[in-house]
């Protein structure tokens, strides 16, 4: 489906019927197995688009940027769940948007196909069915699609997008569903030794630069000041410092309770492979398991941070 | 505030950076004094209007600028001033003590209370144990310093 015409010419057929500002999509990217989100505003731009196993960024980031336009959106499942938080935080209007759906393969993992076949090129791994065909420099090798997902892919149960206004076929290249859960994912932390958890955070968030990669990419970051800018009251220092590190990952994390939809865009844009999904997958097990909440899921149930119940948990009051 | 240390004139004492709500634990607290009720000196009491004015951010910031220990108090479920605040903070704060320890922080460390305008032997009785439970875990060394190696000198 890389680059297909057939994609181009749907895209490009919705984009003239129904009469939209634009599009937002994918194109080829840049750097190897990368493709870049963009903004389709003519006809003529749909010849770059592609939908491939590397199209991980959420595209819902992108909709606050165009307000006040008719703005159409390709969305796998877990865009398509940001959208309905966005609408939910009254960020974007449904009415302003054309959805269009694509039933999502399961998104694959480029930083670990990197680092075993280096030198990898886009267009060097070939999806079929449920197996990736990778142009190796010593001959073509053949693996499971299923071993080479990201986590959080591995973790998904809503792949295929509801509610959408245009679907598309679903593409020739998929993964068998979800085989683990966000709370397995975690799981085997909440077992360790205090020490353990410590030493492993330690470890893993020590490679943090606090670039905020992980903030920009994320559909729910959009505040205009975020707490890591503001300078009255200075609650953290520039500098990558490891109080500071943790204050940021934490304090992002409590942001996302309730609204993060597990999409995995923050790992995926991370450029020194923090395992983010780790945390959260912590958050939105740990609301799941609390308030029987999952974010994105339907528009009309109330967010569980602006919500409370007399019989919520006070197992940590004491 | 100066971060405690350990020196050979004066042992280590917790430091306790109790965020009290204004219409109960706070009278609480001054219940306590008032009855004359010991308890440890501890403690940093912080004057919030509700529980639910307590940030995640407050909670760590105290930790990383010296405290060994932090108290958020308010009123019991049904008595808050707000009538809901102490409700929508129990919500946040149980995701904010389970990702704590998720990531490796003691628990003794941040603790959560309900304690009433009446409650003054309850007070004191809860800093005894907060200043024991943070007692037990020793000073506090900072977010992510617990490696094998040091990570930030490589």
């Amino acid at each position: 489906m890389t680059g297909s015409a057939a994609l181009a010419e749907t895209l490009r057929k919705v984009f003239k019927d129904e009469k939209l500002d634009g599009l937002i999509g994918y194109a080829a990217g840049t750097t190897p197995l990368r493709p870049r989100p963009a903004v389709f505003t003519a006809p003529g731009d749909f010849d770059a688009a592609v939908f491939d196993g590397f199209c991980v960024q959420n595209l819902a980031t992108y909709l606050r940027r165009h307000p006040d336009r008719r703005m159409g959106i390709l969305v796998k499942g877990c865009d398509r769940r940001a959208v309905t938080v966005l609408i939910q935080e009254r960020q974007v209007a449904r009415e302003d948007l054309f959805l269009i759906g694509v039933p999502c393969p399961g998104m694959l993992n480029r930083a670990r196909l990197l680092t075993e076949f280096p030198g990898l090129e886009t267009g060097g791994v070939a999806e079929e069915g449920d197996t990736l065909t990778v142009a190796a420099a010593d001959g073509p090798v053949s693996l499971a699609r299923a071993d080479y997902l990201l986590p959080a892919c591995r973790a998904c149960r809503h792949r295929v997008p509801t509610d959408v206004d245009l679907m598309l076929d679903a593409p020739p290249f998929a993964a068998p569903e979800a085989d683990t859960s966000l709370g397995e994912l975690t799981g085997g932390i909440d077992g360790m030794e205090r020490r353990e958890r410590a030493a492993l955070f330690a470890e893993e968030l020590s490679r943090c630069i606090l670039c905020y990669a992980c903030r920009n990419v994320c559909p729910f970051c959009y505040c205009e000041t975020c707490f890591t800018d503001t300078l009255q009251p200075a609650w953290m220092t520039p500098a990558p410092e490891p109080n500071d590190i943790f204050f940021y990952h934490f304090n992002r994390m409590m942001h996302m309770s309730g609204r993060c939809v597990a999409c995995g865009s923050c790992a995926w844009a991370c450029p020194e492979q923090i395992p983010l999904h780790l945390l959260f997958g912590k958050i939105t097990a740990d609301v799941a398991e609390l308030f029987a909440f999952e974010a994105g899921l339907d528009e009309t149930t109330p967010q569980p941070m602006s919500h409370f119940s007399e019989d919520d948990p006070d197992e940590h009051i004491g | 505030m100066e971060p405690a240390r350990k020196t050979e004139q004066t042992p280590w004492e917790p430091r306790i950076v109790a965020f009290l709500c204004r219409w109960c634990s706070y009278a609480g607290a001054d219940l306590a004094g008032v009855s004359r009720l010991s308890y440890p000196p501890t403690t940093r009491v912080i004057l919030v209007p509700c529980s639910s004015r307590v940030n995640p951010y407050h909670i760590l910031k105290a930790l990383m600028e010296g405290a060994d220990g932090v108290l958020v108090s308010g009123c019991h479920p049904g008595d808050c001033h707000y009538l809901t605040g102490n409700l929508l903070a129990r919500r946040r704060f149980i995701l904010l003590k389970r990702l704590l320890a998720y990531m490796g922080v003691e628990a003794a460390r941040v603790k959560f209370s309900w304690i009433s305008a009446s409650e003054g032997e309850a007070f004191a009785g809860l800093i005894r144990e907060i200043t024991e439970e943070v007692r037990a875990v020793g000073p506090f060394q900072g977010f992510l310093r617990e490696t094998g190696e040091d990570v930030y000198d490589r």
